[in-house]
């Protein structure tokens, strides 16, 4: 396709003004006339008449019918005045030449008149295709552009090559331009009706009085204008506007603009801008039950992750609830014999559920306090130090005899940080490296200040570590990585979800990679305290 | 002999079961009480040694016992209590309790609680002569000098100051603003900034002093709300 500008031969060539046509018609009949004068003179031709059906072909491909039929009558009074006697009169002196003179002025006119028609034709396939190509540009940057308003700036240009508009533009009302503007007008105003374009489409061919036409807002949201080609002169203009539809709602137009007093868009052009605004409307359409269907989505993505939570939890709190219920059960049944060793055993059973459950109902409270957006920290200043060894106390039964590593430098900046939500934060990273490492792994925490005043903690462990593909959702809900070994007892798969809720509220960061240890490392980052607190 | 008497304020009766089966067992003389109105005339008749409350009652809330206890004793106060907020606790401790236990808890944390209030209950934590000793460290009130093992532990006054607050309530959890109105004045009581960062710091000193680890678990943070001093034997105070 060619783009919006045209040389000024095909400009010249496609307007094919009546002077431009008349000046071809001189030119031509003088050469045929010289052409005429050669073969009769020179060459002995009887009668070289005929030449002049060559001119008068050449203006009807030119001019079409009209142009034909006045060059073939034009032919004929100046092969009367040249070459029939008596020369330079329209007199005809021989009746025999009457009639061969009628007789080529009807055979001019009707091969000029076909060679019109068939001009016509070929123009109207030629035209056909051009405005087919265009729409099917069209249509394809509208599909793929992932709005409709994000194809407009190649469809306006499209237009204006292929309607021979000095500007077009879209503009969109309601909810596709809410999204982009602010307060922009949204038609060009005042303007006189000049013409409806009838049963061509919803358009109307108007005239706009002065003034910069009003943008169409996306345009200036993206800080981008496509006035530049064809510009108006901020005066007035003629326009031809084609309502933008959607289930019968007028969501927008499509403007294009011509100078002044021209002449309104052909049938073709008001169709290509009609079928270019009904592709919009279909376009804008097809957006909103995307927007629609992408809104359910959401919601249904929101039951299934209910689901996800009912199922996990339902099953995590009944396993212990049932250990519970089975050995108490058997403590109150007369017929198990109550040997004080096995009685204390059942007991510590009980304890052992019951804590773990206790555990379970303390993340879910944790997490329902992320999702419902009531985590309020309190940040105040602590030694990173005192914070971890605090963490290690509280992590003591899970870790077992697990050995972990503590490298924090002496000249560690103190951290701002909400003690609470800290300690559940590593807590949590420390109980899923303690879950996923086997006894005689070490388990490695390090600090140190990282650029922008943050101090960096990084927990690894030298478990089996997880795969790549696991990385990035360990810190979904309900994420787990099941074991190799398949360990019969896990959490609720919250635990890393929940220091990401936390760390954020905190102001921090959080991520996992590999760790040179062979396993996990988990990095989190919190805000470092500003210089001077805490020295009076 | 009777052991220390004190009363259990419960109103779900299966844990006041169980707890009070369990102090029973360990040698306490228990009253109980299922809601406020009966704690209130069961403290005014007998003046227990210790209070265990809930704090949601069926009649008034808890801390209304809390406050009418405080007006008349020093009795040490342990809220049990399903609120788990921290600030619940510092309302709680505020508002005169001496400690605080969430519910769901474990009986030997319960009872290593309850052993720690009633010890710093039982005598002035100061000796005639002004000493204070505490597992390895020891505390001369009179030289303003502390000692770790027999090593002189060089503190700031702030530090020192710190210390002897903490010390001379063992057993209780203080809650931040508490140990700032001591030690800084009324004004700091929002700084908890200088506190954290104080008690670091005491905490190196004591802990350098005393290379065996045995006065690390002295001052133990509770996150949100405060700390607390514990002797190294509190763990399991009823054997």
């Amino acid at each position: 396709m060619t783009g919006p500008m045209l040389a000024p031969w095909d400009r010249a060539w496609r307007s094919r003004s009546v002077a431009f046509v008349v000046v071809v018609a001189i030119v031509s009949l003088a050469a045929a006339t010289v052409a005429a004068a050669i073969a009769e003179g020179a060459l002995g031709v009887a009668d070289a008449s005929p030449i002049y059906l060559l001119a008068v072909v050449l203006l009807a491909g030119i001019g079409g019918t009209w142009a034909a039929v006045a060059t073939s009558i034009a032919s004929v009074l100046v092969y009367d005045l040249l070459f029939t006697d008596p020369r330079l009169t329209l007199t005809v002196a021989d009746p025999a030449e009457w009639l061969s003179l009628l007789l080529f002025l009807a055979v001019a006119v009707v091969i000029g008149r076909m060679a019109a028609l068939l001009r016509d034709r070929a123009e109207t396939a030629e035209r056909r295709t051009r405005e087919a190509q265009s729409l099917v540009a069209i249509s394809r940057a509208l599909a793929s552009a992932p709005t409709a308003a994000e194809a407009r700036s190649e469809i306006e240009w499209r237009l204006q090559d292929a309607a021979e508009m000095s500007e077009v533009w879209v503009n969109l009302a309601g909810a596709q331009a809410d999204a982009h503007t602010d307060a922009h007008t949204f038609d060009l105003r005042p303007w006189d009706l000049l013409r409806n374009s009838g049963e061509d489409g919803p358009g109307e061919w108007v005239r706009v009085d002065g003034g910069e036409p009003a943008r169409s807002s996306i345009d200036a949201a993206e800080g981008r204008t496509t006035l530049a080609a064809g510009a108006m002169p901020g005066g007035a203009c003629d326009a031809y506007r084609t309502a933008i539809e959607v289930d019968g709602r007028t969501v927008g137009w499509l403007w294009a603009t011509r100078e002044l007093g021209s002449p309104m868009p052909g049938r073709g052009a008001r169709r290509i801008l009609a079928l270019t605004a009904d592709q919009l409307g279909a376009a804008i359409h097809r957006d909103e039950l995307r927007a629609e269907a992408t809104a359910s989505e959401v919601a249904r993505q929101g039951d299934a992750l209910r689901a996800a939570l009912l199922d996990s939890v339902s099953h995590d709190l009944r396993t212990p609830l049932a250990s519970i219920r089975a050995t108490s059960g058997s403590l109150l049944d007369p017929a198990v014999e109550a040997v004080p060793a096995t009685v204390r055993a059942m007991a510590a059973t009980i304890d052992a559920e019951a804590s773990r459950m206790s555990e379970l109902v303390h993340e879910l409270l944790d997490m329902s306090r992320i999702q419902a957006g009531a985590v309020r920290p309190a940040p105040q200043v602590f030694e990173l130090g005192e914070l971890v060894e605090g963490v290690l106390r509280r992590t003591e039964a899970v870790l077992g005899g697990r050995e972990v590593r503590v490298e924090l430098p002496e000249d560690l900046p103190p951290i701002l940080v909400d003690d609470v939500l800290f300690h559940t934060a590593v807590g949590n990273v420390l109980d899923n490296a303690a879950r996923h490492t086997a006894a005689p792994a070490v388990i490695r925490m390090r600090a140190r200040a990282v650029k922008d005043h943050r101090v960096e903690l990084t927990v690894e462990d030298g478990g089996p570590g997880v795969p790549a593909e696991a990385i990035d959702r360990l810190f979904e809900r309900f994420y787990r990585v099941i074991p190799a070994s398949g360990t019969a007892r896990h959490g609720l798969g919250m635990g890393l979800a929940i220091a990401l809720g936390f760390v954020e509220a905190l102001g921090g960061t959080i991520e996992a990679g590999h760790s040179d240890l062979g396993g996990l490392a988990i990095r989190i980052t919190v805000p470092a305290a500003l210089d001077g607190v805490g020295t009076r | 002999m009777s052991g220390p008497r004190l009363l259990i304020v419960e109103d779900d009766e299966p844990t006041r079961r169980a707890v009070v089966g369990n102090l029973v067992a360990n040698g306490y003389d228990l009253q109980e009480a299922g809601d406020a109105a009966e704690a209130l005339r069961l403290w005014e008749l007998a003046r227990p040694d210790a209070i265990v409350l809930d704090l949601g009652l069926p009649d008034i809330d808890g801390l209304t016992v809390v406050r009418r206890v405080r007006r008349e004793a020093t009795t040490p106060i342990l809220i049990l209590s399903a609120r788990g907020l921290e600030r619940d606790k510092i309302e709680a401790l505020e508002a005169g309790a001496d400690d605080y236990v969430t519910k769901p808890f474990g009986m030997g944390e319960l009872r290593a609680r309850i052993a720690g209030l009633l010890r710093r209950a039982a005598g002035p934590a100061a000796d005639a002569t002004g000493v204070v000793r505490l597992g390895g460290v020891r505390l001369d009130a009179t030289r303003r000098l502390v000692t770790v093992e027999g090593k002189v532990v060089d503190l700031t006054p702030r530090e020192y100051e710190l210390l002897k607050v903490m010390m001379s309530q063992s057993g209780r959890l203080l809650t931040r603003g508490r140990l700032l109105r001591a030690v800084w004045g009324t004004a700091y009581a929002d700084e908890g900034h200088y506190l954290h960062v104080y008690v670091s710091r005491l905490r190196r000193k004591l802990n350098a002093a005393d290379p065996s680890g045995g006065v690390r678990d002295l001052i133990v943070a509770e996150p949100g709300v405060g700390y607390r001093i514990r002797e190294a034997d509190e763990v399991d105070p009823a054997h």
